[in-house]
């Protein structure tokens, strides 16, 4: 309801059907860590009247001493946003520097599609302030421990193997003598 | 001074009322109560008329022109887009989002935080925010009033406090069946009472062969014919020292 | 039915056209896939090609499909595009992903083809396809190390509970 009020009183406000774009960017991490994958996540919605054309995505955010490029371009152009369509664009950057970082908006420029075919400006959402992990410290935290775990079996292995190999070693004996001692008994 | 502008503003609010929001308020929750609505508009001056605020949701994803229902626990996100078109800056200051009675909008049932954004808005230009919050579980299956608003402030110092959305919504309850995490959850606990079965039965099984065991003369002892030491075959020499073992087979 | 009938008519007619344009197109792609999946909610599917053809002017608007949902292909340079997508964590398959680029006419009839009877029309030949190949998902251990640790102790204990248990009988 409120959507279509909107339209209403955006078309009420400018006569002309024009397009107009709400850009999110998004982190899809749970943690941030050094070396590991910081995947960013832009969405545009042509929530106007009107096709939105020549969208040219910029984001001057990543500072290239703190992020390495992984897969995909930070400077991105799209070349229609049909009304009420979206677009997603996705790149993937790997920190290389631990700290905290501040996400801030990329910048966004556009063809509303109206008479004055003016171009557009927008910023995106900010993800805001985020803390880089040191990968020593995440694995510290989130790796299995396996050779931890590991030496910890190895100390244990002498308390437990000790008595087993004494309880051991005086079964078998007994045993041979016993089964000795029977086939003496049958001969 | 300040006042003077303020309350100006606040005059120039209440005169195009008509295209606001407030109206399309009092239009939903019927609150008809002239006074009441002054009293509001002192308290929170409208937008200013420079901006231009829409809302969209993004999850759960909404077609337009239908009622607006948010899972309950479940994240709700929406963004704001602002568009600046006077000739002058504006800066975003906070965005926040509460659930009133829907009877009545100056009752808070839940607020969520206030997000500070500060962030300039140069004439001619857009900026999107998002937000996202979770409805609380134990509000499924009840409508809310929900309400969203923008603070934003011009360079003269002015602050405009914007209400984005202000409707009421449907909180839904998600029936997502019995997904793959509690099935598991409930098979392990399931193994795990086995278990505990399996190891009584043997512990209580183990306790009663003893006991019997031990019980002089047991049922399985009974039908051997005492025979004294007559017959060899018989002895179990196993508890016997090696020393007298050998011994006796010399 | 017979509107259905004209209407794959019509779609591979504009197909033939198409392919007319753009007979040899070359295309060149490099991948990228999140596969570590411990620290991120969504995987991450990135194709970059470059895209030439000799019956199409170069940087043509392209779109790309991948199972079912069109989107168009981001320029990110000159013949150079970006197909990008996200997935949830818990749904992406691992295996080759198939991304088939259209350019406007193809896009055309795709959608057509996609909003009319999906059965019953012809499938609209891509200009050219491109794989994306996610190998796996790595989504943390199997089981917690401190679990196996815990299992291993009861086992052990319970092999010597029941050898002593055994000794006493």
């Amino acid at each position: 309801m409120m959507l279509v009020f909107c339209f209403q009183t955006l078309k009420a406000e400018e006569s002309d059907a024009s397009g107009r774009l709400l850009v999110s960017k998004q982190i899809l991490n749970k943690y941030i860590v050094q070396d590991m994958d910081l995947i960013v996540k832009y969405t545009l919605y042509n929530i106007g009247n009107n096709a939105a054309t020549k969208i040219v995505i910029s984001d001057t955010s990543f500072n290239s001493d703190t992020f390495e490029h992984a897969g995909g371009q930070l400077k991105a152009t799209i070349d229609r946003i049909p009304p009420g369509a979206n677009v997603s664009h996705t790149v993937v950057l790997r920190p290389v520097r631990i700290g905290p970082y501040n996400f801030t908006a990329a910048k966004i420029t556009y063809e509303t599609g109206d008479e004055s075919s003016k171009v557009q400006e927008a910023v995106s959402s900010e993800p805001g302030e985020g803390y880089i992990v040191a990968f020593r410290d995440y694995d510290k935290k989130f790796s299995p421990h396996l050779l931890d775990w590991g030496a910890f079996a190895m100390m244990t292995l002498p308390s437990l193997a000790i008595p087993f190999l004494l309880w051991w070693s005086s079964k078998s004996k007994y045993e041979t003598l016993s089964s000795k001692h029977k086939k003496n008994q049958k001969d | 001074m300040i006042e003077l502008n303020f309350t100006d503003f606040v005059v120039r609010a209440q005169e195009d009322d008509t295209d606001d929001d407030v109206d399309v308020e009092g239009e939903e929750t019927g609150v008809t109560d002239e006074g009441g609505e002054e009293e509001e508009a002192v308290e929170k001056p409208t937008g200013s008329p420079d901006a231009d605020t829409i809302i969209l949701f993004t999850k759960p994803a909404v077609a337009p022109g239908t009622n607006l229902e948010l899972p309950a626990g479940d994240l709700v996100e929406f963004l704001v887009g602002f568009r600046n078109k006077g000739p002058e800056d504006f800066v975003l200051e906070t965005l926040d989002a509460s659930f009133r009675y829907p009877m009545d909008f100056n009752f808070y049932i839940q607020n969520f935080s206030t997000l500070a954004y500060e962030r300039p808005v140069k004439p001619g230009q857009e900026a999107t925010l998002s937000y996202s919050f979770i409805p609380a579980e134990a509000f499924a299956g009840r409508p809310f009033g929900l309400s969203i608003n923008l603070r934003y402030r011009d360079l003269n110092g002015r602050q405009f406090y914007e209400g984005v959305y202000n409707e009421t919504v449907n909180i839904v309850e998600i029936d997502e069946g019995l997904d793959g995490e509690t099935f598991f959850l409930y098979v392990l606990l399931g193994a795990c009472v086995v278990l505990l079965l399996v190891v009584g039965q043997q512990f209580l099984y183990s306790v009663g062969k003893k006991r019997v065991g031990g019980g002089g003369g047991g049922t399985t002892h009974k039908r051997h014919v005492e025979t004294g030491t007559a017959n060899h075959n018989d002895v179990d020499y196993e508890w016997l020292p090696k020393e007298t073992l050998q011994s006796l087979s010399e | 039915m017979s509107a259905l009938v004209r209407l794959a008519v019509f779609a591979v007619f504009l197909n033939f056209a198409a392919s007319e344009g753009c007979t040899k197109p070359e295309i060149t792609s490099v991948s990228y896939t999140t596969q570590d999946a411990t620290i991120v909610t969504n995987i991450a599917f990135v194709s970059e090609f470059t895209f030439r053809c000799s019956g199409l002017p170069s940087d043509v608007p392209l779109y790309a499909e991948v199972g079912g949902s069109v989107f168009p292909a981001v320029h990110i340079g000159r013949e150079k595009y970006q197909v990008s997508w996200t997935e949830e964590v818990g749904k992406a398959r691992s295996g080759d992903y198939k991304v088939n680029v259209y350019d406007e006419e193809g896009y055309g009839n795709l959608r057509k083809a996609i909003r009319g009877n999906y059965e019953h029309t012809s499938p609209v030949e891509p200009l050219s396809t491109v794989i994306v190949n996610h190998p796996a998902t790595y989504q943390g251990p199997w089981v917690n190390s401190e679990f196996m640790a815990a299992v291993l102790a009861a086992l052990v204990w319970y092999l010597a509970f029941t050898a002593k248990s055994k000794l006493l009988l």
